[in-house]
């Protein structure tokens, strides 16, 4: 078989491979966009609810929405409109603006089982009389029209007990029916999505729906809709980072192709320099794929930018090749370094297993296996394939002239000493907090849109998001029963106005027990009958007035008490949503509270409180959570530097050279943190991958230029490769680093000057002659 | 019946004098409604008579209505029991000894705003506003009478027609009928509510004119 042939046999085997990996990851991988893959596992309650928050929780589903023009009327009819016009759309589960929400059905059969008011007076002769005494003035009343229709079913008006009970504990202002905020400029509504506050595809159809019902009714076209919540920003990020990502990417590709060709002149070069890196991208997405059945939209979009490394493997080869080298001894002879910097860096990847999260773990698989896959791709198919056709890059003019000019003497070792120093120095006094301590700086969104949604909260009364309390129970049915035993504590809370409200499931749904027990204080047909005529006697009512609420109690006696499980589907599930959820084998309920004015005293109630109760403090939690997670990362990432220290020891067969090839990554990474600190700049964890990746990079530039010593055209060869990796992966971080998006520009600053030190500092190690020198010539 | 709502409405009516007007109908509504146009504050004795299907007998309540600018009325009740209502804008409040505030919205109560706009109408002598809310009717004897039917679908399904009768510069009575349960309620004024003989001032004032 001639050169040519066997060399098409290889690549064809390969692309064969490619392809059988393509159509599997196609078949098993499922794109995720969960944010909690990327957060820490909760090991307590309270964090495992900080987690349920983010992404779950009803907050996260909720969809601020505010109507500007100029007109108040239009506003209104407007915003009405839109609540009509969405009722009932798969994409929400309610619309509301403040219009008088009809009591659901159900309740009216319910009323005796579910009103309050049941709990502080039986149905007897004199609370009827009482409440007919009552009932007469209301006829002779302006609310005579609004009750007149209740009253012979509900001469006690259980339902108005409900609707009070019910109704929310701070509302907006009322404007021609319709909430508007303070200053009676812009309507408010809120918008509960179906779909979770993370999943971006899911907000996208609910914003979509949302805006092509708002210019199917709103009242003139220069009306304007504010949305603003976690979808939105979701919806949001995925759009830009898609938008971005997309220019950046063809941006990147297209200096990357012009890069190369000016490199190699060849453009077969091009083609043959992707193999490694699309072999790395589909090995890695298998890999994942096989692991976890799902990965992570952040996962890939990191994943392909952390094997951006491998890009840097096929250019060593190339640059070392010339004519009269097989390419097979070229690669053998580059093996060891390229394999040392190949097995450093996944070392280093192997910290993120540690870290308890899973989208860093995938993050891990993705790229040691992707790794490895490139490395292998290098080492073995390339040089069967790329032919030896290449021009000495020793022997080119202008790449000995740059390398006279960027030769930089070999600074001392107290250069490195004292340069540390100043790095550490900077690193502890720079003024700001040190770690971005903030749950929600994963999810950047633009600082103007923060205040915006802050601007709505306020306006719409949210409920404190800070203080919650959650009750454990073993049943829904227990957790219910604990919150109507803790209710008159916390009735006494507000009574002290150390809080000024609160919420919870039992509100809108009384225990079965609770239920049952009002069940059996209603009277039996005949005693509520005689009860009835003796609270008339004397009253101008008809005598046969109240026949249907005879017939509505004497039903209520045979009610099966409503419970959870019953309400699905209807408006009150939307209410119970995020105050009533299953854990696992238990039930939690939450207990909401607003206007918290006295926070010790809410905890010195959660304490006594008994079983089951724990007052979380979110922020406080959310901030433990970080701080833990990140712990826990640096650990594994010490632990990863003690492991990469000794693979590149035992490489290099000594401590003298590991220490030499080691200096530069480590003084490069000294010197990113100090400039990002002195910048301002709080670290998390977007930092801390950067880092690790910039010094893979500069790992690889140290090991190559340790490897040529002080054999000149070796040194100009791997001037040439390095010179290409650096400045192509330059190229990538600096477009990256102009993007938008906090996360993107963070990591493309951190990576470009992680490049930038790590080249000139490997550039200055200094010339010695290597073993590996003397096996060559 | 007459909710505090309609007779709070009704109040600028009742609080204008009345001329005799002469001419076509048209002109003598005009030239009614002209003269009904009044400044506040303004207050009247009144007697409400209100009857409901749930009712075997009539309910009785007297006291004076306030009238203290736009969109700002109080009926305060003092016989047979104390009561207040403020109306202020949207806002309705009811206050009754010993019992929480009742609160709600005039505009759960369409009937109301109609009402409301007609005769903020009325108070500025806006014959055209008014006919764009009711068509009206006026019929004159000894006494006058002025018909209010509701033209918009969503006042007509709950208020059937309000008619005022009065006589020379002074408005006597006014009676709302309901629709939907045919409850009616009849607001004596002046000194028409002051006369304990309610019966005898029912008949003089508040019976229909033919």
């Amino acid at each position: 078989m001639s050169t040519g042939s066997r060399a098409a046999a290889w690549f064809g085997l390969w692309l064969l491979t490619l392809i059988l990996l393509y159509a599997y990851v196609g078949k098993t991988l499922r794109l995720s966009s969960d944010l909690r893959l990327f957060l820490p596992e909760a090991t307590t309650p309270e964090q495992r609810l900080v987690l349920d928050g983010i992404g779950e929780g009803p907050a996260s589903r909720l969809l601020l929405v505010a109507l500007e023009g100029p007109d108040t009327g239009a506003l209104a009819a407007t915003s009405q409109a839109l609540v009509e016009r969405l009722r009932g759309n798969p994409a929400f589960r309610r619309v509301h603006n403040g219009s008088s929400e009809t009591v659901p059905a159900f309740v009216t059969n319910y009323r005796y089982l579910l009103s309050p008011a049941m709990d502080r007076r039986p149905l007897d002769a004199t609370t009827l009389r009482e409440a007919l005494t009552d009932r007469l003035q209301d006829l002779a009343s302006p609310a005579a029209p609004l009750l007149e229709p209740f009253i012979a079913s509900d001469p006690t008006l259980e339902l108005l007990s409900i609707a009070e009970s019910w109704a929310p504990r701070r509302a907006p202002q009322s404007i021609e029916g319709a909430w508007f905020d303070a200053a009676g400029i812009r309507a408010l509504l809120v918008a509960q999505t179906q779909a979770a506050g993370f999943d971006p595809d899911g907000q996208q159809r609910a914003l979509a729906e949302l805006e092509s019902a708002f210019a199917a009714v709103r009242a003139d076209a220069g009306m304007q809709m504010t949305i603003s919540g976690p979808g939105r920003f979701s919806a949001l990020m995925k759009e830009r980072t898609q938008q971005e990502a997309a220019w950046l990417g063809s941006g990147a590709t297209a200096g990357l192709l012009l890069l190369l060709f000016i490199a190699y002149r060849r453009p077969r070069t091009l083609l043959l320099a992707a193999l490694p890196l699309a072999s790395a991208a589909l090995a890695g997405l298998a890999c994942v794929s096989f692991v976890y059945g799902n990965v992570h939209g952040i996962t890939l979009a990191f994943g392909f930018t952390l094997i951006g490394v491998a890009q840097d493997y096929p250019i060593h080869l190339f640059s070392h090749q010339r004519r009269g080298l097989d390419p097979l001894v070229n690669a053998r002879d580059l093996w060891p370094t390229l394999a040392t910097g190949v097995a450093s860096t996944c070392v280093a990847y192997l910290a993120f297993f540690g870290s308890g999260v899973t989208g860093l773990a995938q993050l891990a698989w993705f790229t040691i296996a992707g790794l490895a896959v490139a490395g292998v791709t290098t080492r073995y198919l390339l040089p069967r394939i790329t032919g030896e056709e290449f021009i000495d890059t020793a022997q080119s003019p202008r790449l000995g002239r740059a390398e006279a000019r960027l030769s930089l003497p070999a600074p001392p070792p107290v250069f490195y000493a004292g340069a540390a120093a100043v790095c550490l120095l900077v690193m502890f006094l720079a003024p700001g907090p040190y770690w971005e301590d903030d749950l929600g700086a994963l999810t950047p969104v633009p600082h103007a849109l923060l205040m915006q949604d802050t601007t709505l909260r306020n306006e719409l009364g949210a409920p404190d998001a800070r203080y919650l309390a959650v009750i454990t129970a073993g049943t829904a049915e227990r957790a219910l029963e604990r919150l109507e035993e803790v209710t008159p504590e916390l009735d006494s809370l507000v009574a002290e106005n150390a809080i000024a409200g609160f919420d919870h499931a039992a509100r809108y749904l009384p225990s079965v027990r609770r239920q049952r027990q009002r069940q059996q204080a209603l009277p039996a047909a005949a005693e509520l009958a005689s009860a009835l005529k003796i609270a008339q006697q004397g009253l101008p009512f008809r005598a046969d007035a109240f026949a249907q609420f005879l017939a509505d109690v004497a039903s209520a006696r045979e009610l099966a008490p409503l419970e959870p499980g019953a309400l699905r589907d209807t408006a009150a599930a939307a209410m119970l949503d995020g105050l009533l959820h299953e854990r696992g084998s238990e039930q939690a309920a939450v207990v909401a509270f607003s206007g918290v004015a006295n926070p010790e005293r809410l905890g010195q109630w959660a304490a006594t409180a008994g079983e089951g109760v724990v007052l979380i403090d979110l922020k406080r939690e959310s901030v433990a959570l970080v701080i833990r997670q990140r712990e826990r990362i640096l650990l594994c990432l010490a632990i990863a530097a003690v492991l990469l220290t000794l693979v590149v020891r035992t490489s290099l067969g000594s401590w003298q050279r590991a220490a030499r090839v080691l200096a530069p990554m480590v003084l490069s990474t000294l010197a990113v943190i100090a400039v990002l600190r002195a910048a301002g700049q709080a670290l998390d964890l977007f930092h801390l991958i950067s880092l690790v990746l910039a010094a893979g990079l500069g790992l690889d530039y140290a090991l190559f230029f340790e490897r040529a010593g002080a054999d000149r055209k070796e040194r100009l060869r791997t001037l040439h490769g390095v010179l290409v990796c650096a400045l192509s992966t330059l190229l990538v971080f600096v477009l990256l680093s102009l993007s938008s998006i906090p996360v993107l520009s963070s990591i493309g600053v951190t990576v470009a000057l992680g490049v930038l030190f790590n080249f000139l500092l490997a550039l200055s190690l200094p010339r010695v002659r290597t073993e590996m020198e003397h096996g060559r010539h | 019946m007459i909710s505090g709502r309609a007779s709070a409405a009704l109040l600028w009516l009742v609080l204008s004098p009345v001329a005799a007007a002469a001419g076509g109908p048209a002109q003598e509504i005009e030239s009614l409604l002209a003269a009904l146009a009044r400044q506040p504050p303004q207050s009247i004795a009144f007697t409400e008579i209100r009857s409901s299907p749930l009712l075997d007998r009539v309910l009785v309540v007297s006291g004076t209505l306030e009238y203290a600018g736009p969109g700002k009325l109080s009926r305060i009740v003092t016989v047979p029991y104390a009561e207040r209502t403020d109306i202020d804008g949207d806002k309705v409040r009811i206050y009754r000894a010993g019992r929480p505030e009742r609160r709600f919205s005039l505009k759960r109560a369409p009937e109301l705003g109609g009402l409301l706009t007609g005769f903020a109408a009325i108070l500025g002598g806006d014959r055209v506003a008014l006919e764009r809310e009711f068509e009206l009717s006026l019929a004159n004897g000894a006494s006058w009478q002025l018909t209010l039917t509701p033209r918009s679908s969503r006042l007509r399904a709950r208020v059937a027609s309000i008619r005022v009768r009065g006589a020379d510069d002074a408005p006597d009575c006014i009676v709302t009928v309901t629709k939907n349960t045919g409850a009616e309620a009849e607001l004596l004024l002046g000194a028409a509510a002051t006369d304990p003989d309610i019966a005898r001032q029912r008949a003089l004032h508040c019976v229909a004119l033919p």
